[in-house]
């Protein structure tokens, strides 16, 4: 490749750039609907199982139709007003059922990871907004 | 404000420090005790998967995970772990001593142009992540089963685990090297969302100091023409106040004109 081919034209430059414009702005709205609640379920089956990545809505609704392909051990719900609904698992012994411990400590493993990476996520995007948005009308470097 | 900030400084080492963690990187390997090590590949399907394979070597001759003792795996995990934290995006960037500065202005050239012109793996994998949900997978490469799927959209997380793996004795550890995997993953997220919001912030504060730079050269223009030129000093001070006015206006509507000119270019854009 020559040189001068490999130098950007500026046009596809500017589409790249509101491209990602864009795209930030689709993620901003999915949050906006998204955020009110946290799903996280802890489930055991066949990893193969379909879950359609395209279907509106969310991905959790689609877990009963995944019924005899997977067994949802554990869910945790989270709610932006604070409220939290927890299906801890249970497993039958000789003794009747009880908590499956060992299934537990997995699920709050990764209800901590969820939460830990959804509100650094969260603070990434906002901090970011709040930073684009304070240049664009600061006018400090006015003589 | 200070100097630094005047100079974009900090923004700068932030999208310095993000662009070097926003791929996921191919290989990954980390050495134990006796010729044995582990090594990491990941790569995405064709189903736009992300797919992480743990592959146990023991000179060069591929060991399967149920031979891997107990605290060797938790040596791996730890390793692990501690290079995941290497992937966390830089909080609070430090304005590094001057001989790095330089060092930093050199990469900074060049590296706008690429911010927007990379279309690698991570470009795929926050389309992936903004507009469907995305599969990690955990995969044993000996025998190449995967143990761990973790759905990620949005807010929601739906982790399953192999039934296969449920009785396994480092069934644990497999989840906890899954969680690394998400987290990890999570990390070039965050990179991805700070490069992007730093960037920003440096091109509208490049706008407004090359405007600036512009201001001050046409009034010591203006300067020099009314001092060494014959014409009447009465037109030379009207338009200095209408050139000084106009740079006035623009500087005090750059936000809006910047904010207008994005809005056009997108509806224009979306109409293509």
């Amino acid at each position: 490749m020559d040189e001068k081919s490999s130098i950007p034209d500026w046009n596809q430059l500017e589409l790249d750039f509101l491209k990602r414009c864009n795209e930030l702005n689709i993620l901003f709205m999915n949050w906006i609907k998204d955020v009110q609640t946290m799903d996280v379920v802890t489930a055991t089956g066949n990893l193969k199982v379909k879950i359609d990545p395209t279907k509106e809505g969310s991905i959790i609704d689609q877990l009963p139709s995944a019924e005899g392909e997977l067994v949802i051990r554990a869910r945790t719900t989270i709610q932006i007003d604070g409220d939290v609904l927890s299906v801890l698992p249970e497993k039958t012994s000789d003794t009747g059922s009880q908590i499956d411990a060992e299934m537990l400590k997995i699920h709050k493993d990764n209800v901590d990871m969820a939460i830990k990476n959804v509100s650094n996520n969260l603070k990434t995007f906002t901090d970011g907004v709040v930073m684009a948005l304070s240049s664009l009308k600061q006018s400090k470097l006015l003589p | 404000m200070n100097i630094f900030d005047f100079f974009l400084l900090p923004q700068f080492i932030q999208i310095v420090n993000s662009f070097g963690k926003i791929n996921l990187p191919s290989k990954i390997e980390f050495k134990g005790k006796d010729d044995l090590r582990l090594l990491i590949n990941t790569s995405m399907n064709k189903n736009n998967d992300i797919v992480f394979s743990f592959n146990f070597y023991k000179k060069n001759k591929i060991v399967d995970i149920a031979d891997v003792t107990n605290p060797t795996m938790l040596f791996f995990l730890a390793q692990f772990k501690l290079y995941v934290q290497e992937f966390l995006p830089l909080k609070d960037p430090k304005i590094p001593r001057y001989k790095k500065l330089f060092k930093y202005s050199k990469i900074s050239f060049t590296l706008m142009k690429r911010i927007i012109r990379e279309s690698d793996m991570h470009r795929r994998i926050l389309f992936l992540y903004l507009n469907k949900s995305l599969n990690v997978y955990s995969v044993i490469g000996f025998n190449n089963v995967s143990f761990s799927r973790t759905i990620i959209r949005s807010m929601n997380r739906i982790n399953i685990i192999s039934s296969e793996f449920i009785n396994n004795k480092n069934l644990q550890i497999l989840i906890n090297l899954n969680n690394l995997n998400i987290t990890l993953f999570n990390y070039i997220i965050q990179n991805n969302l700070s490069l992007f919001f730093n960037g920003l912030t440096v091109f509208i504060a490049i706008v407004r100091i090359c405007l600036l730079m512009v201001w001050i050269i046409t009034d010591l223009g203006i300067f020099s023409i009314s001092t060494f030129s014959q014409i009447e000093s009465k037109v030379m001070f009207n338009s200095a106040i209408i050139v000084n006015l106009a740079f006035l206006a623009i500087w005090l509507l750059l936000p809006k004109i910047v904010i207008s000119i994005i809005k056009i270019k997108i509806k224009i854009n979306k109409s293509k």
